[in-house]
């Protein structure tokens, strides 16, 4: 980052820029770092954060004043930086490799001191300018340039109200990991959520209901809808359909990236395509299904992520019974 | 007057502001003009005879009950229809080009006087491989190819894909494989070349990597004649003809699970990483053009063999000859060889004799038994043959007596055959693998990761059997 | 919008000798060619078939999406005029990032092929349209070839293929190449094509999709203004909106203002 020479020991790089993380953290909040805080956040002791406070500071990249550091317009755009390159190899993780998503976060964590301008460049370019990584957080610019949008967790949004998961934290790892378990991605749809006494909100997703925990609604974020965007009465997912059955494309699970999504669109899987069930296999999966005048085998997981009006099932099913 | 940079920094500036789905729209957006176009244009009935046909084949093709039974029947006839179909021309072939030709050519040089290290190399080294691989090679390759042509082309192929793509799925790889495995069976050059198919990345590589455990044409004739002259004279009498059919019938059913545990082996550690998608497209069943498709396969498939023979065999046959006559000391090189790695192939119940046809071998796996009798003759001086260096024919009988005087036994037999299923790639191979793969280390792994397993195999199969004897 | 005389010939016509009089194929021999023609289309439609039928190669092909990787060449020579022809990898689309859409998407683009027959499955026209509709963003001078028509006609399927023309605004040729049915058409259809000197106005998409037409107007304006001979500023635009890195290359390097419609200047070019 043109910041460093080389001979400079790789670990000093590491500790800055994740103190330079930090900082941005603090600024974006509001609430001013602190030699205490950053301590806590990097696990070190207070003389070493406050070494390397002191060193950002000769490099001109924070500034302090009384006991809190603010970054100079250079640390930010540092800092952003570092993000730009964090988000973006999350996204590369996501759409192009078959990393599971509880890795992403670290394997991104482990890469983002390592590659050079030029290459996290070279990476956005490939990946096609990506705007939000897979967490649905806004990916930085080159010129340092970060919409900012005004988050809601999902503990605090009002009962019965369809939302959209907009963002999932992805730390704690093991948090993160419950999360994904239950097939949430952002973009997915919540079609009803009811806050239970325990602190825990029961949800209706993809034609599911399920319960998430009240360790993990912090974590989840959402907004409301699009007018365009009215969630139908109920959805169902293409592998509930029975064989001979057919249903009507209500849209891809948010949780179906990359090359997956891609295809599945091109093959014609769009909102609104009418797609029978024709066969399975021996084994059960994959079942053929007619899309668009082509007979498509899918597997059950992709099956899974297609996400169909129920209701047109049952009209369907019921001129199939007359 | 806009710049062209000015041009992209409105255009990056203005995707912020585009819906987040931008993909998803365009393609919803181009389908709908699409359905709606096709709606004034097209008219379909809602069914025909033709699709309720189709519709009821399927039905048939991918019962749980049906399918097995019918994939393994036509799986079996296709090879059946290779081994028995190729006999003749096979033997017709050989006569012409081996018995008659060797001994026309042979005639020619010494009328010309050329001398006989010359006439060695030419007549008796790269003349007589490639006429070998010529006559084994050509039939089945003829038979085998356009029958399989056939079936992809009447759209037989994609439901076998689908039925079978439950299992290659649990270890992590495509149904597609299955075709490029089948294929295999034949070539396995082309059962590479076939994996083009399979689109995910991972998946084809995983298919690439592990074709070489379909027994190739290559390899059947020496599996075929191990079974038939060791084991199948173990057996009862007139069961003789069953138990050597059944034993290659296990060996290639062993071959089968060892390409599906490598496939998950190789799935869940090095190639883990990579990305995957699944797509498989069932098109509708068409009448096969049964004359141009056999026309078209058989003049592609004799070209293939032709240049290969040309290529490889051509050198390995020279190479064959030298190594019979180059001195070492008061031996020939072959001879050298033979005795340097008795021990060490004996860990594994092999011989030398073995282990040398293999590295000759590698250009081209069907030459792999005529170089075992023509080096065992060399060894030992057991009777018949033409000679050193020179590759011959001989029937069942005299094979077995050549082998058993170079100390054979039926352990060297089953360890052949399975090393015959376990080993590295022929040249062929190897190069279509690394033209398909782009990466020299994908191509070593394929060629060490067998190897690897035949030499364990061997060595357990041998370790056991000593034991238990 | 000019929608070209087809109709299915008759039966005399079929076998009429004079049809092929002028046709030959010259196989691999793809010097000095006056004309490229690009095979773009679904996998799985027959391209191969019908690659095969206008060049006299033995390209193996087989029912199974995906047979054709790379680029496939051969040349056929019709009323004195050399034909190149290209193979374009089958895809289901070119919106996509995958090596085998971007082998045929740069091609149809960079390459300026003189005329693009896109060969389409008859029996499966919905899915065939999203790429045919495509294939018509990027070029104007372009022949539908409707393939498998005798498996359409196994199936029942009635293509009104005079309003299928007059709708996308290109001339649409039914064929069954297995068997030769309507190659001579084809072939007539793409020399007319590559000689005429108008410009086709193929159908355009209207990519009604919300906050996008805003952004696309914006975008494609500025382009001409930079690039007054652009011929696609609107396929263009598209791409520099979804981001596509080749597409920003050659907008940066200027490369893409070459890109005007090929008419005439392809009779004198040499490639």
């Amino acid at each position: 980052m043109g910041f460093f020479r080389k001979h400079e020991v790789a670990t000093t790089r590491i500790q800055l820029e994740d103190a330079l993380k930090h900082l941005l953290d603090c600024d974006e909040s509001g609430r001013g770092a602190t030699v205490e805080s950053l301590a806590g956040s990097l696990d070190r002791s207070r003389r070493e954060a406050a070494e390397i406070l002191g060193q950002l500071r000769g490099r001109g990249l924070a500034t302090a004043s009384d006991d809190t550091h603010h970054l100079t317009e250079d640390g930010r755009l540092y800092a952003l930086q570092v993000v730009r390159t964090h988000r973006l190899y999350e996204t590369w993780l996501a759409r192009e490799t078959g990393t599971p998503p509880a890795s992403w976060h670290r394997e991104a964590h482990r890469a983002e001191h390592h590659l050079e301008a030029a290459a996290v460049d070279a990476l956005a370019a490939r990946l096609n300018y990506p705007r939000f990584d897979p967490h649905g957080d806004a990916i930085p610019t080159r010129d340092g340039h970060l919409p900012k949008r005004r988050l809601v967790a999902l503990a605090s949004w009002p009962d019965g109200r369809p939302a959209r998961i907009e963002h999932l934290e992805d730390e704690p790892e093991n948090l993160y990991c419950q999360i994904v378990d239950l097939g949430l991605a952002p973009g997915t749809l919540v079609e009803d959520s009811r806050h239970l006494e325990d602190g825990s909100i029961e949800v209706r997703i993809e034609g599911r209901s399920l319960v998430i925990a009240a360790s993990l609604a912090p974590l989840i974020h959402v907004g409301g809808l699009e007018d365009d965007d009215a969630p139908p009465s109920s959805l169902a997912r293409l592998s509930d359909l029975p064989i001979g059955g057919s249903a009507v494309v209500h849209e891809l699970s948010p949780a179906c990236t990359g090359a997956e999504r891609r295809r599945l669109l091109d093959l014609g899987v769009v909102p609104g395509t009418r797609i029978r069930c024709e066969f399975a296999s021996p084994f059960g999966t994959p079942r053929s299904y007619l899309i668009r005048g082509a007979l498509i085998a899918l597997r059950d997981y992709q099956a899974d992520r297609i996400l169909t009006h129920s209701a047109e099932i049952e009209k369907e099913n019921e001129i199939a019974a007359s | 007057m806009k710049t062209p940079d000015e041009v992209i920094k409105g255009a990056d500036e203005l995707r912020w502001q585009l819906p987040q789905n931008l993909h998803d729209r365009i393609t919803e957006s181009i389908y709908a003009e699409a359905a709606a176009i096709a709606d004034r244009s097209i008219t379909r009935p809602g069914s025909s005879r033709r699709l309720a046909w189709q519709q009821k084949l399927d039905r048939i093709l991918t019962n749980p009950w049906s399918a097995f039974p019918i994939m393994v029947l036509v799986l079996g006839a296709i090879l059946w229809l290779t081994i028995t179909g190729a006999n003749y021309p096979s033997r017709l072939l050989a006569t012409l080009l081996v018995d008659k030709g060797h001994a026309l050519l042979s005639g020619w040089f010494t009328a010309l006087g050329s001398p006989a290290w010359f006439q060695g190399v030419v007549v008796d080294g790269m003349y007589l491989a490639t006429a070998w691989v010529i006559a084994v090679m050509l039939p089945p390759m003829a038979i085998f190819f356009p029958c399989f042509t056939l079936l992809e082309d009447f759209g037989f192929l994609p439901r076998v894909a689908f039925n079978l793509d439950r299992i290659f799925q649990r270890v992590g790889a495509h149904g597609k494989q299955a075709l490029t495995m089948a294929m295999g069976l034949g070539c396995n050059a082309a059962g590479v070349v076939a994996t083009r198919i399979i689109d995910s990345p991972r998946e084809r590589l995983i298919a690439i990597l592990t074709n070489n455990f379909s027994l190739c044409n290559g390899r059947w004739p020496t599996q075929i004649l191990m079974a038939s002259i060791f084991l199948g004279t173990l057996a009862p009498k007139g069961w003789g003809t069953s138990i050597a059919a059944l034993s290659v019938l296990v060996v290639a059913v062993l071959g089968f699970g060892f390409a599906m545990m490598t496939s998950w082996l190789l799935a869940r550690t090095v190639l883990r990483g990579e990305a995957t998608s699944f797509s498989l497209e069932l098109p509708p069943y068409r009448p096969p053009n049964f004359w141009k498709t056999l026309y078209t396969s058989l003049i592609d498939r004799t070209l293939i063999v032709l240049w290969r023979a040309v290529v490889f065999a051509l050198p390995a046959g020279a190479a064959i000859w030298l190594s019979a006559h180059i001195p070492v000391g008061d031996q020939s090189l072959a001879e050298w060889f033979i005795h340097a790695t008795d021990p060490f192939a004996w860990m594994f119940g092999l011989t030398g004799v073995i282990l040398l046809a293999y590295i000759v071998a590698i250009p081209a796996n069907e030459i792999v038994v005529p170089t075992i009798l023509m080096l065992t003759v060399m060894v030992t001086g057991a009777g018949g043959g033409q000679g050193a260096g020179v590759m011959f024919e001989a029937d069942n009988d005299a094979v077995l007596s050549i082998l058993t005087a170079g100390g054979w036994t039926t352990l060297t037999a089953v360890c052949l055959m399975l090393f015959s299923l376990c080993h590295n790639p022929c040249s062929t191979t190897l190069y279509t693998i690394y033209r398909e793969t782009q990466s020299a280390k994908w191509t070593v792994v394929s060629a060490l990761l067998p190897l690897v397993m035949g030499f364990a195999l061997c060595a357990l199969v041998a370790a056991v059997w000593r034991w238990v004897a | 919008m000019n929608p070209p005389e087809t109709h299915a010939p008759g039966e005399a016509c079929q076998t009429c000798p004079s049809r092929y009089s002028q046709l030959r194929k010259l196989g691999l021999n793809i010097e000095n060619s006056d004309f490229v023609v690009a095979l773009a289309g679904n996998p799985n439609t027959g391209k191969t078939t019908v690659f095969n039928a206008l060049t006299g190669l033995r390209m193996h092909t087989g029912n199974w999406p995906g047979k054709t990787i790379s680029r496939a060449e051969g040349a056929f020579s019709y009323e004195e005029k050399r034909f190149k022809l290209v193979d374009l990898p089958g895809t289901y689309s070119l919106l996509s990032a995958s090596p085998d859409e971007e082998v045929a998407r740069s091609f149809l683009l960079f390459g300026q092929p003189d005329v693009t027959v896109i060969v389409a499955d008859a029996t499966c026209m919905e899915r065939n349209l999203n790429l045919i509709l495509q294939v018509l963003q990027i070029t104007r001078r372009a022949v539908l070839c409707l393939n498998l028509m005798d498996e359409a006609r196994a199936h029942g399927i009635d293509i009104d293929i005079r309003n299928l023309a007059r709708d996308l605004g290109v001339p649409v040729i039914p064929c069954a190449a297995r068997s030769n049915e309507g190659i001579p058409e084809l072939i007539r259809e793409i020399h007319t094509m590559a000689v005429r000197s108008d410009s086709p106005a193929p159908r355009r998409l209207p990519l009604e999709v919300p906050g996008l037409r805003l952004a696309l107007d914006r975008v494609e304006a500025e382009l001409q203004e930079a690039f007054p001979r652009l011929a696609q500023p609107r396929w263009v635009a598209l791409r520099l909106l979804e981001g596509d890195r080749e597409i920003i290359g050659a907008v940066k390097s200027g490369e893409i203002g070459g890109l005007a419609e090929p008419i005439g200047a392809s009779l004198l070019r040499d490639i």
